[in-house]
């Protein structure tokens, strides 16, 4: 590890003038995926700007019957939320699906949205990787590439969004506070991240100065018919191969709306609007979903190693849109059983 | 004396194990009871020392430069910057070591790479700085121009004729190490890069083949796996005035380590003293140099002390794994699924260097092959092979479970091909008394169909079970290891208090807790009067350390032959004191002497002692080693899976596992190697896996390397098979390496059971089911 500078922010203000004042810094509050980076030379901050102080810790109702969630709340304590657990399920199934337990009751909600992307090989500083260092190459193209991406990907980076609680928000349509030396602005959940295109070092379309200090979820949370499915090596401390949020509404045997967002397959949570339209309005059956599955997958490519992720994928969203239809009751403690 | 019950019966369903065990003639206060480990309080309140906890004034750190390249020429190295940063005490190359090699065997290691580097991860330069933060800065420092030279992977291309040769120049190995207890040893033979070929016949097994009326063929992969301890290798090493050289390492064998440090530096053996250290996990891995020897000659350079701590990087990428494997097999079989023949061959990727194996072949990759069952024909061919890969070392059974998942996998194939049970066709051909092993040796105590009859039972073989549920087993064989010289020595002090001064680390099996109850049982008395003192290699007996499931068989003979002289010394003292002749002398249940109408406790015998000048008293012994213990044991193990044919997960629901055992001296540290074992074993088959490309390794972070959690453990029912036998004091035998070798099979046939899909390459995952799946589909 490398000499950095560290300062302690003691305001959302402050934070974001240290780091506008400091070229090369990075914001710290869990420290659970930046620190791991620091260690392994992928990140080599300037400063740390440690905002683990800040008043952002509380959950709240908001006037539109949704919840406001506070940046520094940690992973944990959301998950196990009364109102989350009640309200929002699909969120708190995805929480406890991710990371383990160590790392949850450190990680914070806004360094969760925040965490980078996973590649063997953006880890890896010995190989070539145009996230780390733009037009170096991308070593996963042709490398081991079990864990990438099959969908939104570019000949530049093949790179997954890892986060579990991301893709939830995504099913959830939540939306990013942020705040920076302009000012104070909202940004809808599926513009937050984004696809690697010509830029894979650019994980989310923050500003430098930037700092998330809450996410709103809105009134509606599908406590009903819902599912986190996630599909990985072991029960614990494993990413997805493929992860898949659903919430349905349902009515007369009909689906009246429905979100689907995947996880581990594209540089940032997958949601498919044209999916989404095929299965609204339809019968809750195998045949829908198997309809809708092949749609989202529709324009997925693999790459050799990962190339299984395609089927894959297709049967995890129609498992998932089963269960959510069907309303099977999800162990919220107990992910042992996808 | 006080006779214990014939027979002890223990019940703790709590954990939904089942325990039984008998002991005889045993003094109930010692062996067969759950004794709190001796160490537990130190090891938990964080007391205890490990290598990493010991401090020295002007203590420097080292850290090691690694190749980039899996095979390649070093040009130049221009150390200038590194060694200009303040903070540097000394910084060595390859050009600033001897040119002597290490190895336990092969000595084919060196100290730092010596013009060519053979694996990615290999010591290239190494520095010691006042911080391991300024030793990683100078490492970046230092500039290495390669040159990059063909390389090989895979050991069968390793063996092609054109394939780059790894090791051109001969390598030196140990002779007496590369004996060979059973067939046609051959040490690097006329085959590219082949370290060793070992053949071995019994019967003739091409005649059984070629007359046969069924033969079938399956080959088999196993890929290397990491031990998995929780403390890095760490060592420290430092010089004194009077040149004495100290170490503190991570090392199972402190005496053995020493044997080879003194030869590869020159020093004298009682010039380098190795310094007792607890042991954060071993399992096979610790047994090793390691960074010991570059460590030495970073002090030396710098003439300051220096420790050296591999990370968890270093750990994963260049320790000393597990090695990889590709097996096939060819069994002929009669009418009646009757095993008539085996033709074997193994072969082990062995990595770039052979140096971290005390042995020519793998030990169990042959030794056990098809152990529990009646073959009487048997021609096996084993080969070490170099490869431009990180070099592998030994783990818990080195060979077996590779060796075992490819056996225990057949003979389910060959079932299912002649539509037999898979338990059926064991009971028919299990070893049974009077009948040979398939390698021709004579074993007595023979009880595979008992076992396996016990487990199934257990488990509900016979019972019904629901779609996507799948059942399987497996089963084997292995005899505690009766090999390599124990040598304790056992004081009574004044105080009537029991010492025992050995020369094994606890590598965390609770093994010192077992030393304990041993002595104590000799003596009738209570553990708590025992203390464990482990000795420096200057003033403890040799000992060759945790291997082979061997200790308490080796030490245990050590401590009765000590514990032998000590009763004699102990009874003629209170003879002289009671005024009778020392054969009157018995002791008493409660550790006191007693003769005809008299006696005396122990510690006021050890007082008048002492004014005579007669205490303390130690007593010296040794064990005689050598001959294989005849006594072997048994295990079967039961699977149940849930196969999701969906998204190809599969989820392990329970084991039962079956043991077939001696007397069990500690029913608590028992039950951990059995756990432990299963938990390894599970890893090997549902999770881990070192992957490698182009010689790199991959899975180079613990969140990569996956070995499994507590969430992916399944419920587990042990069943001992009381019984005794065992050939060590006190009937014992071992239950080490018997747990964690065969269960990978177990789950595979339960895959197979569960929805018809064979896999013939651990680890599972999901995409070979489903692959297994759309090839069954497509079949159709």
């Amino acid at each position: 590890m490398i000499n950095f500078q560290y300062a302690r922010a003691v305001s959302v203000s402050e934070a974001v003038r240290l780091m506008a004042g400091t070229p090369g810094a990075k914001f710290i509050a869990g420290g659970t995926n930046l620190v791991d980076l620091m260690k392994m030379d992928v990140e080599r901050p300037t400063a740390l700007i440690d905002v683990s102080r800040l008043p952002l810790d509380t959950v709240e109702e908001t006037p539109g019957g949704g919840l406001h969630i506070g940046a520094l709340v940690r992973n944990s304590d959301l998950a196990y939320h009364p109102l989350v657990e009640r309200r929002y399920p699909v969120l708190s199934s995805a929480l406890l699906a991710g990371a383990s337990q160590q790392l949850r009751n450190m990680a914070s909600i806004g360094g969760n949205l925040l965490q980078r992307t996973r590649c063997a090989y953006f880890y890896d500083v010995a190989t070539p990787c145009n996230k780390r260092e733009a037009g170096s190459g991308c070593s996963a193209l042709g490398g081991l590439n079990r864990m990438n991406a099959i969908l939104g990907t570019s000949d530049n980076c093949i790179a997954v969004h890892p986060s579990d609680m991301c893709v939830a928000l995504a099913a959830l349509e939540a939306k990013v506070h942020v705040t920076g030396t302009r000012g104070e602005r909202v940004i809808a959940f599926a513009d937050f991240h984004r696809l690697p295109e010509a830029e894979p070092q650019r994980d989310n379309n923050l500003a430098a100065d930037e700092l998330v200090t809450g996410i709103e979820l809105p009134q509606r949370g599908f406590e009903t018919h819902y599912s986190y499915l996630k599909i990985r090596d072991r029960s614990s401390y494993a990413f997805a191969l493929v992860s898949v949020a659903v919430c349905l509404e349902l009515g007369g045997g009909r689906i009246r709306e429905a979100r689907l967002a995947l996880g581990g397959v594209a540089h940032k949570p997958w949601r498919d609007a044209g999916a989404e339209a095929a299965l609204s309005g339809q019968s809750a059956n195998e045949a829908t979903f198997m309809r809708a599955a092949a749609l989202v997958l529709s324009k997925a490519k693999g790459f050799g190693h990962n190339t299984f992720k395609i089927d894959l994928a297709r049967r995890a969203v129609v498992r998932a849109l089963s269960q959510a239809a069907g309303g099977t009751p999800q162990s919220q403690s107990n992910k042992k059983i996808a | 004396m006080v006779k214990a019950p014939d027979t002890l019966e223990r019940a703790d369903n709590s954990q939904g194990v089942r325990c039984r065990m008998v002991a005889a003639s045993l003094s109930g206060k010692a062996v067969g009871q759950p004794v709190m480990r001796v160490d537990g309080i130190a090891k938990v309140t964080g007391r205890a020392l490990y290598a990493g906890d010991v401090d020295l004034p002007d203590l420097l750190s080292g850290r090691c430069l690694r190749s980039p390249h899996p095979s390649a020429r070093i040009v130049s190295i221009n150390v200038g910057k590194a060694k200009a940063l303040p903070g540097v005490r000394s910084v060595l190359t390859g050009a600033d070591v001897p040119d002597t090699c290490y190895g336990r065997m092969c000595k084919d290691i060196p100290v730092l790479a010596k013009g060519v580097v053979r694996f990615v991860g290999e010591k290239v330069a190494a520095v010691a700085a006042d911080t391991v933060e300024i030793a990683e800065a100078a490492l970046e420092l230092i500039d290495v121009e390669y040159a990059e030279l063909p390389a090989v992977f895979s050991a069968e291309e390793a063996m092609r004729p054109t394939a780059p040769i790894i090791h051109p120049e001969a390598v030196e190995f140990v002779p007496g190490a590369a004996a060979s207890i059973h067939g046609e040893l051959s040490m690097y033979p006329p085959i590219p890069n082949v370290i060793s070929r070992l053949r071995v016949r019994h019967g003739d097994a091409a005649s059984a083949l070629a007359s046969a009326h069924k033969i079938f063929e399956h080959s088999f992969a196993v890929p290397s796996v990491h031990q998995g301890y929780i403390e890095p290798h760490t060592c420290l090493v430092a010089i004194g005035r009077d040149g004495l050289v100290d170490v503190w390492v991570a090392n199972k064998g402190p005496h053995i380590a020493r044997t080879h440090m003194a030869a590869a530096i020159g020093v004298q053996e009682n010039r380098i003293r190795f310094n007792p250290v607890a042991i954060g996990g071993d399992f096979g891995g610790k047994g090793s140099l390691m960074d010991t020897l570059v460590c030495y000659y970073l002090a030396r350079a710098a003439g300051r002390p220096v420790r050296m701590v591999m990370n968890s990087f270093e750990e994963l990428t260049a320790g000393n794994p597990r090695h990889s494997a590709s097996i096939t097999l060819r069994t002929a079989v009669d009418p009646d699924a009757r095993l008539l023949a085996i033709d074997a061959r193994v072969i082990f990727n062995a990595g770039a260097y052979g140096g971290f194996v005390p042995v020519p072949t793998l030990h169990g990759g042959y030794g056990e092959l098809a152990g529990a069952y009646r073959v009487p024909n048997c021609a096996i061919e084993v080969l070490r092979v170099y490869t431009n890969t990180v070099p592998c070392g030994h783990m818990r059974a080195p060979g077996a479970p590779q060796v075992t998942f490819a056996v225990e996998s057949h003979i389910d194939m060959i079932a299912h091909a002649l539509g037999l049970d898979p338990v059926e066709m064991r009971r028919r051909n299990a070893i049974a008394e009077g009948d040979l092993t398939p390698l021709g040796e004579k074993r007595r105590h023979l009880r595979c169909r008992e076992t396996i009859d016990a487990g199934a039972r257990a488990f509900g073989w016979d019972k019904p079970k629901s779609p996507g549920i799948g059942r399987g087993m497996s089963t084997y064989e292995h005899p505690p290891g009766n090999f390599g010289l124990s040598t304790v020595a056992l004081t009574i002090g004044i105080d009537g208090r029991i010492t025992l001064t050995l020369g094994s680390p606890d590598t965390g099996t609770g093994f010192h807790t077992i030393a304990a109850q041993l002595v104590a049982e000799h003596f009738a008395v209570s553990v708590d009067e025992v203390e464990i003192a482990q000795g420096d290699t200057l003033s403890s007996g040799f000992e060759a350390g945790a291997s082979g499931q061997r200790l308490t068989t080796t030490i245990g003979q050590a401590i009765a032959a000590a514990a032998d002289r000590m009763k004699q010394d102990l009874a003629a003292l209170a003879a002289e004191r009671l005024n009778c002749a020392p054969s009157d002398i018995g002791i008493g249940a409660d550790g006191s002497f007693s003769a005809p109408g008299a006696m005396i406790d122990r510690r006021t015998l050890m007082g008048w002692a002492a004014e005579r000048g007669k205490a303390p008293l130690t007593c010296q012994g040794e064990n005689t080693p050598g001959r294989h213990s005849d006594r072997t044991s048994f295990v079967a193990h039961f699977a149940e899976v849930a196969v999701d044919r969906e998204t190809g997960q599969v989820r392990l629901r329970r084991i039962v596992t079956a043991h077939d055992v001696g007397t069990v001296v500690n029913p608590i540290t028992h039950q951990g190697q059995i756990e432990g074992g299963l938990i390894q074993a599970v890893g090997q088959a549902m999770s881990e896996q070192i992957v490698l490309k182009d010689g790199a390794v991959i899975t180079a972070h613990l969140g990569d390397y996956k070995l499994p959690t507590a969430m992916d453990i399944a419920e587990l029912e042990t069943i001992l098979l009381p019984g005794g036998g065992g050939t060590a004091p006190f009937s014992t035998t071992a239950i080490g390496e018997m747990s964690n070798v065969a269960l990978p099979a177990a789950i595979t046939n339960a895959v197979f059971d569960a929805v018809g899909v064979r896999l013939v390459e651990l680890p599972i995952s999901a995409e070979k089911v489903l692959e297994g799946l759309r090839a069954q589909a497509s079949a159709a």
